[in-house]
Formats: C-alpha cells, structure tokens, sequence
C-alpha cells in the first residue's frame, strides 16, 4: 500500500520568526495586542512630556512619563501627591503636587506653609523664596495644588485652587 | 470567507454614509469647531505678510464676531487687556501683526455646549501659540461664547480662564 498523503513541509525559520507556527493565531495575537496597548495608553496610563522648571528637582524639563489615570478613581488624592491637572482636555496639562485638601484653610507666609495654621513639612523642596498668598479656604471639591521649585519668581509659577474633577492622575515614574 | 468580505463591505458603506451625514449635515458642535479653526487659522501671521494681506485677514476675522464682541485676556504678571467691538479687534489685530512675524496660533481641546435652544453655546479650548525658530511662545486656556445669529455662529465673547486659579 502507497502512503498518498506526504508529511506536511515544517515552516523554515523565517516563517517561524515573522509569522510563526500557525499564522492565524499570530495575526489575532497581534489584532488583540494592538487593540490592549491602544486601550491601555488611551484610558490608563497617559504617556506625557515634562515641560518647564516647576516641579524641580522632582520631575526634569524634557523628561518623560506616564499618568495613572486610574488612581482617583479608586481613591482620593492625598496630600504630597504629584498630580496632573487638565486643562481644557488632555493635550496640555499641568504637573503639580497637592498641598491643600478639600475643607482646608492654606497660607503661604515667607515661603512656608501652614494648613489650618499650622506649618505643612515639605522635604521635597529644595529652593524656597519667601513667597507669600494670603489664607484660602478650600471647598468641597477643591484642592490646592502647587509645583516643588520655589525657588523661582512667584509670578513666573502656577500654582493655586484647582477643582477635583480636574485631576487626571499620577505620575507613574 | 464570503461572510467576512460583506462585514467588511457594509462596515465601510456605514462609516462612508456616516462621514457623509457629519460632512454635509454637520452638527452645531462641529460648525462652532469649524469657526474656531477659522479664527486661529485667520489670527495666525504669515512670516512675510504683506499690509494689504493683514487688512483683508483683520475684514475677515472681524466676520467671525458679533458688532459687540468682548474680548478680555488676563494673564497673570503678563498682560490683562479688554477689547469691545470688531473695530477695536481688527485695530488690535493688526497691530500685533506686525510684532509677531510668523506667529502659529492654533486651538486645541475644544469642548463645546451648546444650549437647549441652540442659539448659544460656550467653547472651552487651549490656544497655544508659536514663532519660528523659538520655543512654545504661550499656551492658554479660553472660554469663547459663541451666539447664532441668522443662522450662522458668531463668537460674542472671549475671556481667558484657568484650570488652577491663583
């Protein structure tokens, strides 16, 4: 009796690198891929680009990071958290840290400041010029929000009352 | 495979009635976006302007604005200014014409609300602005409100705003 029915050829290693063994199963393996780093990059983590001086010497002008955007939705910022605030979407935004809760009152008096009048502890900053702004009571849904490099001319830094639902997330790195 | 090339086909015929209907049937949401391109477009200073083009580019932007239009910019240690009127506007506009050669304005993030009786509607946007061969000149946020006025969109008013306010 003849054997009519010949082994099939195994795949040659090109193949086997560009496509591998079953090429259906690699081509749905690089759709769903695609599809969970398009998703994951959209609505979880946000890739960013440092721009300015504010946040020195935590985060570098030019450096590069991803927002969590998931963390505020599981919990509540706290304080000392670095935060990215949105502006009027996603394309631009600002990358802060929260010194004042919601229901708080916050001064700032020569360079330090005081919650609820008493001195807040930031061994984050580096640089302090005697900045001063007058006592601010938070609302509900408000934070304060401030960048790390005091050092520089108050006026030249943003910083201020920003509302909750602005927040985006936290810097991953 | 029969199956799948009709998916396909009928996926592509959908999205091409679905492009269609957006394009010659746009909503007031995309015809507000639409203007607001128009003016950034219109604002935006070519690196060898001609006079003559900065006074037909002043007629035209005075064409997106109501004869009322209020225009107030607040920038905290930079500049705080108001305009009233498309007159003032165009003067304005020309004048900085010829300071900033170049000048590349461009609205982003635009989130617009128009009104249950869609004769108004407020844009929330980020302008960013930029010279050749310098860095990002400035960014800021604005609020356009915007009326309709025999059927077309005009912006009545324009003010800055800030996401963190000082």
């Amino acid at each position: 009796m003849n054997e009519t029915a010949a082994n099939p050829k195994p795949p040659g290693w090109l193949q086997l690198v560009l496509v591998g063994r079953d090429p259906k199963r690699t081509l749905l393996r690089a759709g769903l891929t695609a599809i969970a780093l398009v998703l994951v990059f959209r609505f979880v983590l946000l890739p960013v680009r440092v721009t300015g001086d504010s946040m020195e010497p935590t985060y570098r002008d030019g450096s590069v990071n991803l927002i969590n955007r998931l963390v505020f939705r599981l919990r509540e910022p706290r304080r000392g958290d670095v935060v990215s605030v949105r502006t009027s979407g996603l394309s631009n935004q600002y990358l802060k840290r929260v010194i004042g809760l919601p229901g708080e009152t916050l001064a700032i008096t020569n360079g330090q400041v005081f919650i609820n009048g008493q001195p807040l502890a930031e061994p984050y900053v580096k640089f302090r010029e005697p900045w001063n702004y007058r006592p601010v009571q938070l609302g509900a849904a408000e934070c304060f929000v401030i960048g790390d490099n005091r050092g520089m001319r108050m006026e030249d830094h943003t910083c201020g009352v920003t509302q909750r639902r602005k927040l985006v997330g936290k810097p991953l790195l | 495979m029969k199956w799948i090339v009709r998916v396909i086909m009928l996926a592509a015929l959908a999205a091409l009635l679905w492009w269609g209907w957006r394009t010659f049937f746009p909503s007031a949401e995309r015809r507000v976006q639409k203007l607001l391109h128009g003016i950034a477009e219109t604002v935006s200073v070519p690196a060898e302007g001609k006079f003559v083009g900065g006074v037909l580019a002043a007629d035209r932007l005075k064409g997106f604005f109501t004869p009322e239009v209020e225009i107030a910019v607040d920038v905290p240690g930079e500049t705080h200014f108001n305009l009233n009127g498309r007159e003032e506007l165009a003067q304005a506009y020309l004048l900085a014409r010829t300071q900033y050669r170049g000048l590349t304005v461009e609205f982003f993030d635009i989130q617009v609300s128009v009104a249950s009786d869609r004769e108004t509607a407020v844009a929330d946007l980020t302008a960013r602005a930029r010279q050749p061969g310098r860095q990002e000149l400035h960014v800021q946020e604005m609020r356009v409100n915007l009326v309709r006025r025999d059927g077309e969109w005009r912006v009545q008013r324009v003010e800055t705003t800030r996401s963190i306010k000082f």
